[in-house]
């Protein structure tokens, strides 16, 4: 789900040693090197932003705050991180990660000497991890340290499945942020029965989660009965009998999100309950996500689409807020098992709209409810 | 806003007629720096979700291309352009738009799309025709001059953050975590109006710069730095504040005369017609005079202010090698924050509108070294 991205991402973000420590980061790590050298890679170049940096943070778990990072990674030898900030700020930037080797990326020398380092031990193949998001003009400069014999190769499957399926510690740090999620979709709900304002609400459960330490949260708020969702508008008077809301929150790295629909009328709200129940019933490994999409889009009958969730039903969630493909029509990625999902059902008409969610984890006997927000 | 985007609008017309151009294509990439202008905001007066663009053909037609689709409704009710258009397929859409307003990439020019992810950048020139000439200052350059409505909002804005910067005064204690800190001045000036943050807040007994919050305990003793910097329908301010939790120093107040003296010094140096050089050079002189010559570069201290987002970053960094000139109507934060040996990091910095009558400040509450009782 899209949301408008802040100028810059609040939250503690320090490395929490005690819930993730290094040797998590080591097991990642030499999976991705198993993957490079399948793949004949002698490096990793791993990019990411503050609006999308899952592989970089898997690996490094360091999150750009406001602009961007890059890790070097070396089949062999230790890591480099790269990060676009001035030297005043690298101090800072070392303790969001395991890694020891940290440089300002403005100072572009860094790169340049980590790159005669590996050239100088005979690497000539470098796999690419997140380069789409790169503005011209860093890859062109990338592309010239490495010189015109070096290959750069397209390189995000070396990560295989790690970005979707869950580890165990992930897993708890999960489960964590579905109850803050769980949390704020309850003051949300409590505050439109109590006649707050949407945005009055909205900010409540805001304010929750952001005492609860989460790194970012995003809200959007409607202003028409659940028909159209905006990002904030600082109108505190706004009120009215159905409030519908979307709340995604960061916690330790991962994402949860929920929409909320209070006191929408019943003819959406029944269908829209009834299709979220049947995602969340045969949520399981091996199923296909047509078939699914299928499913619920059954239960809505000829009821419109709600336009937010942009014709699917729903999409793996974890270090980014969308992973892999949406749950729609024609889509033949199947359900894994260890993944979170995001289940998300909508519809919508001139009079209103409501729209339904639920956090789930794919367990080999079926989907294990972490969060669940239905028509109030 | 209405006025001054539609004043934009008219202008960009006049240019593309001038120098003989098809179309300017203007693009967002949704990353809201305070530090960069936003073209899509300047020229259509929405902040758009994810990456968008406008489109301006020599006719003087103007077309929002707004991402996501269904962001459309609340777009088409914003803007001040001529047309809004909702899509999840940029780069066709930019390529029809293209061609219902005679755009053509040759003689077009380009804003922001050096910013965006190379793969969507070359995408959307391929759809207009082929590659499109950055003239990425276009937007800074319209934008560098703020609006009597621009004003207004940096003055309420300057309110917020002041009204934050009380919040943390009033529920800093020792026991507390930066992040809860963090917290509530950001929510305090959410409920206010601020859509955007660019929040900095950090404490330690001897600061080496001003962080984001972390999980640090706060303790008696601390220097908490604060840079406040909310965003009010656009427009960015920004404060730096400095409070001691318990009873200051005499070196750590000592220490903040000598920041004081120096916003001082700038806010006489910065007049219309002044360059940003000689503005930054007054300043800097305070410290070397003081013995910290040495000091005056990173990672001792970065820059001396900046512009501000989203609109128009002019003038830039406030540096010794910016010769851009003042202007009347330019906003920037002006902020001699500064490592001192013996006391650590200190930051002092307001917003300053350049005005007739020289730089003025539009803070209204003292810029000081504040004790926190505890």
């Amino acid at each position: 789900m899209q949301t408008v991205h802040p100028c810059i991402i609040l939250g503690s973000y320090a490395l929490d040693a005690d819930r993730l420590p290094e040797d998590e980061f080591k097991i990642r790590l030499d999976q991705a090197r198993e993957g490079m050298e399948q793949a004949g890679l002698d490096a990793l170049l791993v990019y990411g932003d503050a609006r999308d940096h899952g592989a970089l943070a898997y690996l490094t778990n360091f999150i750009p705050r406001m602009r961007w990072a890059l890790a070097l990674l070396p089949l062999r030898g230790e890591p480099r991180l790269l990060c676009s900030v001035s030297s005043r700020d690298v101090p800072a930037m070392k303790t969001m990660t395991w890694i020891e080797d940290v440089y300002s990326g403005w100072e572009w020398k860094w790169f340049g000497d980590w790159v005669g380092r590996v050239r100088g031990d005979g690497a000539s193949r470098f796999g690419a991890v997140g380069f789409d998001l790169m503005p011209a003009g860093l890859l062109g400069d990338i592309r010239r340290d490495l010189g015109e014999t070096a290959e750069i190769v397209e390189a995000g499957h070396v990560l295989g499945r790690s970005l979707e399926t869950r580890r165990p510690r992930e897993l708890m740090l999960i489960r964590s942020a579905a109850q803050i999620v769980n949390e704020c979709a309850a003051i949300f709900v409590r505050g439109q029965r109590d006649g707050k304002p949407f945005e009055t609400a909205a900010l409540e459960a805001e304010g929750h989660a952001r005492r609860q330490a989460a790194q970012d949260v995003r809200t959007l708020v409607s202003f028409d009965g659940g028909r159209n969702l905006e990002p904030f508008r600082g109108e505190f008077d706004a009120t009215g009998t159905s409030a519908t809301c979307y709340i995604a929150i960061k916690y330790m790295g991962f994402w949860t999100d929920a929409f909320i629909s209070v006191g929408a009328d019943q003819t959406k709200a029944i269908p829209v309950s009834a299709a979220l129940r049947s995602l969340i019933d045969e949520t399981k490994p091996g199923v296909r996500f047509d078939a699914l999409h299928s499913l619920a889009a059954g239960h809505l009958g000829s009821l419109e689409l709600h336009p937010v969730i942009q014709g699917s039903f729903g999409h793996a969630i974890g270090l980014s807020p969308s992973v892999g493909p949406g749950i729609r029509a024609g889509e033949t990625a199947e359900i894994t098992a260890g993944a979170i999902y995001s289940l998300q059902v909508g519809t919508r008409d001139l009079d209103g709209g409501c729209l339904a969610s639920a956090l789930v984890l794919a367990r080999p006997d079926g989907a294990e409810v972490l969060a669940l927000s239905v028509p109030q | 806003m209405s006025d001054t985007v539609r004043a934009r609008l008219d202008s960009t017309t006049a240019y593309l007629k001038e120098n003989g151009l098809s179309g300017l294509v203007a693009a967002s990439n949704a990353q809201n720096s305070f530090l960069e202008s936003n073209a899509v905001f300047v020229l259509a007066g929405v902040r758009p979700i994810a990456e968008s663009l406008v489109m301006i053909g020599k006719s003087g037609e103007s077309v929002l291309i707004i991402s996501p689709a269904w962001d459309v409704e609340r777009a088409s009710a914003l803007a001040r352009t001529d047309r809004v258009v909702g899509t999840d397929d940029l780069p066709s859409t930019a390529g029809a738009v293209a061609a219902q307003l005679s755009i053509s990439s040759a003689t077009a020019f380009g804003v922001g799309l050096t910013q965006l992810g190379h793969r969507l950048a070359g995408a959307i020139e391929t759809a207009i025709g082929g590659p499109i000439k950055a003239e990425d200052n276009f937007v800074r350059d319209l934008a560098r001059i703020r609006s009597a409505e621009e004003i207004a909002l940096a003055r309420e804005a300057t309110r917020i953050a002041e009204a934050g910067y009380r919040a943390l005064l009033e529920t800093a204690r020792p026991g507390m975590r930066e992040f809860e800190l963090a917290a509530e001045i950001y929510l305090k000036m959410k409920a206010m109006g601020s859509e955007d943050n660019f929040l900095l807040m950090s404490a330690s007994q001897h600061n080496r710069a001003v962080r984001a919050a972390s999980q640090r305990v706060l303790a008696e003793g601390d220097v908490i730095l604060a840079e406040i910097t909310p965003c009010l329908k656009g427009q960015f301010v920004q404060i730096c504040r400095t409070a001691v939790l318990g009873e200051p120093s005499a070196e750590v107040a000592g220490s903040f005369q000598l920041l004081q003296k120096a916003m001082d010094a700038g806010l006489a140096a910065a007049s219309a017609g002044s360059t940003v050089a000689g503005l930054t050079n007054s300043m800097n002189r305070v410290f070397v005079d003081a013995g910290y010559g040495d000091y005056c570069r990173p990672p001792f201290m970065r820059v001396r202010g900046h512009g501000l987002g989203i609109t128009s970053n002019r003038p830039g960094d406030i540096d010794s090698k910016n010769e851009i000139v003042l202007e009347e109507g330019m906003v920037f934060v002006m902020h001699p924050n500064q490592y001192i040996p013996k006391v650590g990091y200190l930051m002092c910095g307001d917003p300053v509108a350049v005005t007739q009558r020289g730089a003025v400040s539009l803070a209204t509450e003292p810029m000081q070294l504040d004790r926190i009782g505890v």
